[in-house]
């Protein structure tokens, strides 16, 4: 969709998704929003539904119990009853108590039934660590839900992707987990004004470059490209890919960066083992090897619980000083003396 | 035979007819069932399935309060409360044998077949069912519908979280929920007093200010003032009601369930006081249904069944390429 220049404006990660919701909220009254404390005044933990109550009433926007099973599976219901909910879950960290709901349920009843029944389903929630909150409202934990077919993962990084991501979210037919990272939201850019569709599944080139190949989501996208701009001072010319969706993954567009550079890093904030860099990293080996110049590298967290002291949880989660380090290495160049 | 008998017996009343047809669906269900249980231990058809043999009355007597438009959401003992709903019981063989023409198209299986044409849906999880109809009750009420969903499940499914969660966003939200606990007495393989002090489950719902009731869950006619009453409240907008329907289950949790765990001779007594025999022997004694109709519904469920039987084993199983169906709407992601 060709968006002009005038047509778009500055606005956070945050705010786009807002306006997402709002305007989808006043074109289809089939949407409607489920999470704890979304109502007015409180607006929402993260105020992305502040005022949504008052212009659209209680019926369409529910401040829920602290339910997490209930949330979800009440809009898997509606889902199925022909609705488009979008719940809330505060944190990802929380996915744990109701995970079934959404692994076993949202994902499993197109399928299990045959075709028969839709789940519309979009759930949004928080993730991320850096802000001193602990072990459990710090995670990054997208590999839990990329790993069960039937559920589409999404995460943003850009206020424009966020908009249009949104929407083609709340309009898919499938259930979509939408991630939204703590620092992300902060983060400013030019965001289209009204109807804006982000195709789920297609990848984003934010940097072109023709030595390695970064692929980063979340706050490691944020990163990566200043990543890359460091590198570039040393000759490494670096392009960073930002998938923007997990599943389904533009596998094509990372393959064909990486058959032109030879070289590949995947960065996440997620915990290296077992996190989705490593499913990325199988993939390109399994369609890109003759091209492969060197080790695939991954820039992840370490393998311990997120610390609350500052000091910890900065060595604990990836920074961009490592993904700096990995390409370095994967391309095998040493620093450069200046 | 009186005048009067004769008169109802030609033009029956609503009543009599649905007492009638509640027989019918009972004596289906079981006859399905232990057809069914032949095939499979009897090692020509090779399946888990968990029974609801025993269950009927309260099943069926649930079935004939709903509306069509109304949901209901079971578990995997779900073959009875189904047939209530109306289910094709050629579509359920069919995808137990994991056959294309089966309900799912063997993506399903026994524990997951459903026709949502009739707002079937089951799930194998315990207790994953209970917030999913509080969410279809909620969007009924939103979308200006008066349908009403019946949640099924067992007493064991009260010891599980979502059961808390499901029914305190019910009472609050005024949800057009009936809570239906079949209570047969085991979860799994566990006796309920080994799982639960209460023994009337029923009282759990005061907690949540939800009206709650236990009923005599092997009498149909019971049952069925108890649930459509619940229906009647829901569908007028006055909330959830909760129904204990006591009830037994006669071929254990699963398939080759040796059982163990039953007292002796418990099995043998309920056997005796089977609901459905019992039913059809009240509408005999009641003079709701003659001999001779009843042996002909008989005869022709037998027929029926038969054909279903017959017909199910010829069936063959989607082509592979179409293993990735419905995994999501749009198929050309894989």
């Amino acid at each position: 969709m060709a968006i002009t220049e005038s047509a778009t404006r500055v606005l956070t990660v945050k705010e786009a998704i807002s306006e997402a919701l709002h305007e989808e909220m006043v074109r289809d009254k089939r949407v409607i929003l489920l999470g704890e404390d979304i109502q007015d005044p409180a607006g929402g933990v993260f105020k992305v539904t502040l005022g949504f109550s008052t212009e659209f009433g209680p019926e369409r926007v529910r401040a829920t119990p602290i339910s997490e099973m209930a949330i979800v599976g009440a809009s898997v219901g509606a889902a199925l009853a022909g609705l488009r909910p979008v719940a809330e879950i505060m944190l990802i960290d929380f996915l744990g108590v109701c995970i079934d709901q959404i692994y076993n349920h949202a994902a499993k009843l197109r399928f299990m039934s045959g075709g028969q029944v839709s789940v519309p389903l979009v759930i949004r929630t928080e993730s991320g660590g850096g802000a001193s909150f602990g072990a459990q409202h710090s995670q990054s934990l997208e590999a839990w839900l990329c790993h069960v077919p039937g559920i589409k993962v999404v995460m943003p990084s850009t206020p424009s992707d966020a908009k249009g991501l949104m929407i083609a979210a709340i309009r898919d037919d499938d259930p979509v987990v939408f991630i939204e990272n703590m620092f992300v939201y902060q983060a400013k850019g030019d965001c289209p004004r009204g109807e804006h569709l982000v195709p789920i599944g297609k990848a984003a080139v934010r940097r072109a470059g023709s030595d390695c190949t970064i692929v980063a989501w979340g706050r490691m996208a944020l990163e990566a490209p200043i990543a890359a701009e460091e590198l570039a001072a040393e000759g490494i010319e670096c392009e960073v890919i930002d998938p923007r969706s997990l599943v389904p993954l533009d596998v094509e567009g990372i393959v064909t960066s990486v058959r032109k550079t030879g070289h590949l890093v995947v960065a996440h904030e997620a915990v290296e083992r077992g996190g989705y860099g490593g499913e990325i990293a199988a993939l390109v080996q399994e369609r890109a090897w003759d091209r492969l110049k060197g080790p695939i590298l991954r820039v992840g967290a370490m393998s311990t619980p997120i610390p609350y002291a500052h000091d910890l949880e900065f060595e604990m989660l990836p920074q961009r000083r490592d993904i700096v380090a990995a390409v370095r290495k994967a391309v095998g160049s040493k620093p450069r003396q200046h | 035979m009186s005048m009067a008998d004769t008169e109802r017996r030609e033009s029956p009343t609503a009543d009599n007819k649905r007492r009638i047809s509640m027989y019918r669906k009972m004596a289906e269900a079981k006859l399905f069932e232990e057809e069914l249980h032949a095939l499979l231990t009897s090692g020509q058809l090779d399946a888990h399935f968990f029974f609801q043999r025993g269950q009927e009355a309260i099943a069926i007597a649930t079935g004939a309060s709903l509306r069509k438009d109304d949901y209901l959401v079971t578990n995997y003992r779900t073959l009875a409360d189904q047939v209530g709903k109306g289910v094709d019981l050629y579509k359920v063989l069919a995808e137990i044998y994991g056959h294309e023409d089966g309900y799912c198209r063997g993506r399903g299986g026994t524990m997951h077949y459903m026709d949502w044409s009739l707002h079937t849906l089951s799930t194998g999880i315990i207790g994953g069912g209970m917030v999913i109809a509080v969410g279809l009750g909620m969007a009924a009420k939103y979308s200006g519908s008066d349908a009403v969903v019946v949640s099924v499940f067992g007493e064991g499914a009260t010891n599980h979280g979502s059961f808390h969660e499901a029914m305190n966003l019910a009472s609050l939200w005024d949800s057009p929920v009936i809570f239906v606990c079949q209570n047969n007495g085991y979860a799994e393989m566990t006796a309920q007093r080994d799982h639960q002090k209460k023994v009337n489950v029923a009282e759990r719902a005061s907690a949540y200010d939800i009206p709650g009731q236990t009923v005599d869950g092997n009498d149909p006619d019971i049952c069925y003032e108890a649930i459509s009453s619940a229906v009647a409240r829901a569908r007028a907008g006055l909330g959830p009601t909760f129904v204990e329907a006591k009830t037994y289950r006669f071929l254990g949790h699963v398939i080759g369930d040796p059982m163990l765990y039953m007292p002796p001779g418990e099995l043998a007594d309920r056997r005796q006081k089977d609901p459905v025999p019992q039913y059809r022997a009240r509408l005999l004694h009641d003079g709701t249904a003659s001999p001779n109709e009843l042996d002909a519904i008989d005869r022709e469920i037998r027929e029926s069944i038969t054909r279903i039987f017959e017909k199910a084993i010829t069936g063959r199983e989607a082509p592979l390429t179409t293993l990735t169906n419905y995994v999501y709407a749009d198929n050309s992601y894989f």
